[in-house]
């Protein structure tokens, strides 16, 4: 059965304004423990499953999840009552895609199952029904319990039980209208295992999707939106944990292919919803960007800047001011992702996503699109784009680098817009036009971040204090002026890049 | 690889190129890129293209005459406006290797005769035989459920087809014709009505092609 539900934190503030809610709208309260199991070698972990049994009262039930390719909501959910705390052997074999993914013997496996970390609280509960479907919307107050550690619960689940996506949005966004909550990515067995292996939330990386040129473009479609949105939102818990740089830059990626993803398909797509989303996310991005400029700046401007170009005193104030300056956006931008607006995009974009009427029907032959293979999209669509950006090119070979940049921008729409779309054609791309394209764009990205090393620079000025300001200005002046000068000279190397890039072309073999 | 749909009638003036000029804008309009390959010694399609605006969605442009069977690179659909002809070896080796084949005819006793010996011909081409080639008619200038379009149900019917699309005879055809569009160029509701006459052909075509890929 597949389970769509959105998860929301509830701060501690707002504990018994939504405890009043779910009174206000009729909940029942219940008590329940529930115990996760795994092998010893956490062999259902490894393999994307989830096994627990919860006691309710007198009552035991099982319940196993597996891992969906992509969506963040969207998961394969099984239960079955059992007689106690004891996992059912044959439930839980009737849903492993292979035995073996147990690890091993299956019966020897199943032995070393036990509980890892459980879970114990107070739920309230209530279901209610509008026009477009029927809402679950639990509100869990308790704590997880695992190796000796405890963490609170305090949080609310809005599950689809039958209907539309369209039912859970408005269900979330009501609640959101009276309740501000963040969004809560993590499920509790997600920081179950995390506070058994003591761990803090790492950042985490894409795993490609493959989709076969035949795949109809409904489908591919989906699954590319859906794995975008999740490597996005899997690195918030990073980012609000800690903020380290890998997390920064992941969600962005994310976004990133998201937002490209929209550019790619917009030929296809239906244009209201696509604005609002973009929109969202580009402010989100901005934030982002905030603190990525910074990281890039401490991490790779920096420390290419030569120490007989920038002495040592400046370059430890412009280390310290520009730290401050990252953990000022970190903040900022911790707070908007733990804020009631952030919660309300990714609702909006979820119930977008799934609700799966992204395609435009504006003209008659846009009907065809329903039956359309993905692989004939994108080869049209690839060399459109393709055409685009070799225009850009010629004019930046013999313009400035605010005509590079431009170029850049173009290249990272078509290096992550054509992602999904090279990867459709298979074997009838050019296998070097993607790796060309990747070169291309790292050695633009380093002209652009000696560049706009000035911008960001200046930007921050306004922040340090009266009496470095001067300090700072001097030791920016050093590292503006190398940047100017190694911008000047990439921008030399890059137009034999891109003569070599223009050369090759994404042309399908015959 | 590209899927060839020729456009072919023996009987001069059914509308041959107006089909096919409209068939090469709507799969255009819709993403594919589709090229418009020109056979017709009256170069009728090679004419309209030239007037073409740049704004309108991209055709691409072969004239078979002079590089017989070429396409430019990246081709998804080429449309062959054919010579009114079968029976050249060339045209027949095209209408063979064909993944679809759009008749046109017209509502009159002489087009009826001329297409009842056209569609006999094409019978004896081995791929159209076994139905592994199929042939779409459009029953061009005819609206439907008229007593003319009746008629040629009836004349059809005993030949073993049935017409595809109507499409109604309107004054629009060749003023659009006259500026490089087609119905499919234009997006008011009076064209998208227009358009919609059209899509059983756009689609029934889609689906062979289609059909054919998977086969």
């Amino acid at each position: 059965m597949k389970e769509h539900e959105i998860r929301f934190s509830v701060p501690q503030t707002s504990r018994d304004a939504v405890a009043d809610w779910f009174g206000t709208h009729g909940s029942t309260n219940e008590a329940c423990e529930t115990l996760y199991f795994d092998t010893d070698t956490r062999a259902l972990r490894a393999g994307g499953y989830e096994l627990r049994v919860r006691r309710i009262g007198d009552t035991f039930v099982q319940t196993i999840k597996t891992a969906d390719a992509g969506s963040p909501w969207v998961r394969q959910e099984f239960e079955t009552p059992v007689a106690s705390f004891e996992p059912s052997r044959a439930h839980l074999f009737d849903h492993l895609s292979q035995t073996d993914d147990l690890g091993g013997d299956a019966d020897t496996a199943f032995g070393t199952l036990k509980p890892v970390f459980e879970t114990r609280l107070t739920r309230r509960r209530l279901r209610r029904t509008r026009s477009d479907g029927t809402v679950e919307s639990v509100f869990d107050d308790g704590h997880i319990l695992a190796a000796g550690r405890s963490r609170p619960i305090l949080e609310v689940e809005h599950e689809l039980k039958n209907g539309k996506p369209s039912a859970l949005s408005s269900s979330c966004l009501e609640f959101l209208d009276r309740n501000p909550c963040a969004i809560g990515v993590e499920g509790k067995a997600a920081r179950g295992y995390r506070l058994w292996q003591g761990d803090t939330a790492q950042p985490v990386y894409q795993k490609k999707v493959r989709i076969a040129r035949d795949t109809r473009l409904p489908e591919a479609l989906h699954r590319i939106f859906a794995n975008n949105f999740s490597h996005a939102l899997a690195n918030l818990p990073a980012l609000a944990d800690t903020g380290v740089p890998a997390s920064i830059h992941q969600m962005r990626v994310g976004l990133r292919r998201l937002r490209s993803a929209f550019y790619a398909f917009k030929p296809v797509l239906s244009g209201d919803g696509v604005r609002d989303l973009n929109g969202g996310t580009k402010r989100i991005f901005a934030l982002l960007g905030e603190v990525r400029e910074a990281d890039v700046f401490l991490a790779d401007t920096l420390p290419n800047v030569p120490a007989n170009v920038l002495p040592a005193r400046g370059r430890r104030l412009l280390e310290r001011v520009v730290a401050a300056e990252r953990d000022a956006a970190l903040a900022r931008l911790q707070n908007c992702l733990t804020g009631k607006d952030f919660a309300r995009l990714v609702v909006e974009i979820d119930t977008w996503i799934e609700g799966r009427s992204w395609l435009t029907f504006a003209r008659p032959v846009d009907r065809l699109l329903v039956d359309r293979p993905i692989g004939e999209f994108a080869a049209a669509r690839l060399q459109n784009m393709h055409r685009k950006f070799i225009k850009l090119g010629r004019k930046a070979i013999v313009g400035t680098l605010d005509d590079w940049h431009q170029v850049r921008i173009m290249a990272k729409k078509l290096r992550y817009s054509g992602e999904p779309l090279l990867a459709a054609l298979d074997d009838e791309v050019d296998p070097d036009y993607a790796k060309n394209l990747a070169q291309l764009q790292e050695t633009l990205g380093h002209i652009n971040d000696s560049h706009s090393a000035r911008a960001f620079l200046e930007r921050i000025r306004a922040s340090v204090p009266a009496r470095s300001r001067a300090s700072f200005a001097e030791a920016a002046a050093y590292c503006i002026g190398w940047g100017a000068a190694s911008a000047q000279a990439a921008s030399r190397v890059v137009a034999d890049g891109w003569r070599a890039f223009e050369a090759t072309g994404p042309s399908t073999r015959r | 690889m590209s899927a060839t749909i020729c456009v072919i009638n023996s009987k001069g003036g059914c509308g041959k190129t107006t089909v096919a000029t409209h068939l090469a804008a709507a799969l255009a309009s819709s993403g594919l890129a589709t090229t418009l390959a020109d056979w017709d010694r009256h170069h009728g399609a090679t004419h309209w293209l030239s007037l073409r605006p740049k704004s309108a969605a991209r055709i691409g442009y072969v004239d078979w005459r002079k590089k017989f069977g070429e396409e430019p690179a990246g081709t998804q659909r080429v449309i062959v406006d054919c010579p009114a002809a079968l029976k050249n070896k060339r045209v027949r080796d095209v209408i063979s290797e064909a993944d679809v084949i759009v008749v046109p005819l017209l509502p009159s006793v002489f087009d009826e005769h001329v297409t009842q010996q056209f569609l006999k011909e094409l019978d004896t081409i081995k791929r159209v035989r076994k139905g592994r080639a199929s042939v779409l008619l459009v029953a061009n200038r005819t609206r439907a459920g008229s007593l003319r379009a009746q008629k040629m149900e009836s004349f059809l019917h005993k030949l073993g087809y049935v017409p595809t699309v109507y499409i109604a005879d309107r004054s629009l055809y060749p003023g659009l014709a006259a500026q490089g569009l087609t119905v499919f160029d234009r997006q008011t509701a009076s064209m998208q009505a227009r358009q919609e006459e059209w899509m059983p052909l756009i689609a029934a075509i889609e689906r062979d092609v289609k059909r054919d890929t998977n086969a």
